[in-house]
């Protein structure tokens, strides 16, 4: 026997299927969005190491160009990096330090550690490699290490010393294979 | 009254039928319009924030590469913007950052670089070039920006045009909008319709005659030598040759390099050169710092420098200390007495003539 529902149940069936075609319509655009943004966000991330791997050779251009580290004209006229300026300097910045030295280079070179190391340095010289420079962000790890060789004059020795400057780039919470 | 429900109807064996409410429809209708307004709406909104953002991190990318390349003029291709260049004291000291439009700006990187430029630059290019700023030795890059719809019009007497034009040409000024125009011939300097014009005055200011659009001006004095001298600023010549009163001067200062020459003639007024200028004189600072540890390395009894040298460094201390305590001092000469400056010159030459000594600076 057919069973006939009352006009009560009747009203709940009709508000439940529209509630149903609204619920799996509201589900498929969520899944939409989160896919979308998913997609952007891997896309985002790509950006950002492909700048990051392009800031890492700007800085060590920066840092080659920087005027008050170069050399006495008289050494030569090309691009030369002293190194006992280049010493004094990394001596003076302090990424958590507010003075205007710090705060000059620390903006200009952003979040990245950069060593330099002489190859071929002479053996009374001291440490053949010296931290240059360390701008750290909260919960990062460094990623990414550029190489760039030159050469550095040592104004004692009166000699151009093979050397490279090895740059990383710090990441926030982002961690690249 | 009787109330007449809709309600399901059964047509054939098992099918109900639903009767169909308009005002579902509507709701759910409008409910869909209204999500996809927002959902383009925002998506709209973030490509524009991302297309300003691209473009800000293009700008301070050509900036920050111009910086490596001292000496070179670069021209750069953008998208067509209004690009504002601002330099701005806030309580960290001198900021600067490049805004684009009304949008968001990053004044991460540009922060505390000196570079100096029309406030607004209109349109696709960008023209830079990277000065040195030497007091006399090494101290700053000296970032200089504008582009072809800024005319800078240098005036001079007749018989200085000349030397004007090689002014131009050894600081590579020349591939700027640049115009050379004697100041008994200013007539012949028209306003073609850019967006700013700059007039440089060597040797003596004099009215335009005229209203140009955005002009502002500066008058230099020259020292013998070229290198040095006096920087007057005329921050406002909308009224020039029409009001009847004479353009009036806002700031003037001593230069030394023609670096900060050049950053005199690219600020778009005094103000911007003074903002621009404190961080120079930070520059300079650390610079002394720089040289004054090199110079006890260089005298240390364990380092291999003859001792001739060691003397000379000696002496060399006490110019570095006058920049630390008077930097613009440095350059003057006081009573006869020759000018940190001077004395530095004179150090590096005996240093030179030793031919054994590695420079002092």
């Amino acid at each position: 026997m057919q069973r006939h529902a009352s006009p009560a149940r009747r009203g709940q069936i009709q508000f439940g299927e529209t509630i149903m075609v609204v619920v799996v319509i509201v589900f498929i655009l969520i899944v939409g969005i989160v896919f979308y943004f998913n997609a952007s966000k891997a896309s985002v991330e790509k950006q950002i190491r492909t700048a990051d791997q392009a800031q890492s050779m700007t800085v060590v251009n920066n840092i080659l160009s920087l005027p008050e580290i170069g050399c006495d004209p008289s050494v030569t006229t090309g691009r030369c990096v002293d190194l006992l300026k280049l010493k004094h300097l990394a001596g003076q910045i302090n990424c958590g330090s507010s003075d205007p030295t710090s705060r000059y280079y620390c903006s200009l070179f952003g979040a990245g550690l950069v060593t330099v190391t002489i190859v071929d340095a002479p053996p009374a010289s001291g440490p053949t490699s010296f931290l240059f420079y360390n701008s750290s962000l909260p919960n990062s790890t460094a990623t990414d290490s550029q190489f760039r060789f030159t050469t550095v004059y040592d104004p004692v020795g009166g000699e151009q010393l093979f050397a490279y400057f090895n740059v990383s780039r710090y990441q926030q919470g982002v961690t690249f294979g | 009254m009787a109330r007449h429900f809709s309600r399901p109807a059964l047509s054939k064996a098992g099918q109900i039928e639903i009767p169909f409410h308009w005002i579902f429809a509507l709701v759910g209708g409008f409910l869909f319009l209204l999500f996809f307004f927002v959902l383009i709406r925002s998506v709209v909104t973030s490509n524009q924030q991302r297309d300003t953002a691209d473009l800000t991190l293009s700008v301070q990318t050509i900036l920050l590469n111009a910086l490596t390349k001292p000496g070179e003029f670069t021209v750069s291709d953008l998208q067509s913007a209004s690009y504002r260049f601002v330099c701005e004291r806030d309580a960290a000291g001198m900021l600067s950052y490049v805004r684009i439009g009304q949008g968001s700006y990053d004044p991460s990187q540009l922060r505390y670089v000196p570079f100096f430029s029309p406030s607004v630059v209109e349109g696709d290019q960008l023209f830079t070039r990277t000065a040195v700023w030497k007091a006399p030795f090494p101290v700053s890059p000296v970032l200089l920006v504008s582009n072809n719809r800024t005319r800078y019009v240098f005036v001079g007497s007749a018989g200085s045009l000349p030397s004007i034009r090689s002014f131009i040409q050894g600081e590579g000024l020349d591939g700027f909008n640049t115009f050379v125009a004697s100041s008994s011939a200013m007539g012949a300097v028209k306003d073609e319709g850019l967006d700013q014009y700059r007039f440089v005055f060597f040797g003596g200011f004099a009215d335009p005659g005229q209203a140009f659009k955005n002009a502002t001006a500066l008058n230099v004095q020259l020292s013998a030598d070229g290198t040095s001298g006096t920087l007057t600023f005329y921050d406002d010549l909308s009224c020039a040759g029409s009001c009847g009163v004479a353009p009036r001067a806002q700031l003037t200062v001593p230069f030394v390099g023609t670096a900060m020459l050049d950053a005199a003639i690219f600020s778009q007024d005094s103000s911007a050169f003074r903002c621009g200028f404190a961080k120079m004189e930070e520059r300079l600072n650390t610079s002394v710092t720089t040289l004054l540890g090199r110079l006890d390395d260089l005298s240390s009894p364990s380092t291999n420098v003859p001792q001739q040298c060691k003397a000379l460094y000696g002496q060399a201390r006490q110019p570095l200390q006058d920049y630390e305590t008077d930097p613009l001092g440095a350059f003057s000469s006081v009573g006869g007495n020759p000018s940190a400056a001077q004395q530095i010159q004179t150090i590096q030459r005996r240093l030179a003539a030793e031919g054994v000594c590695p420079g002092a600076y």
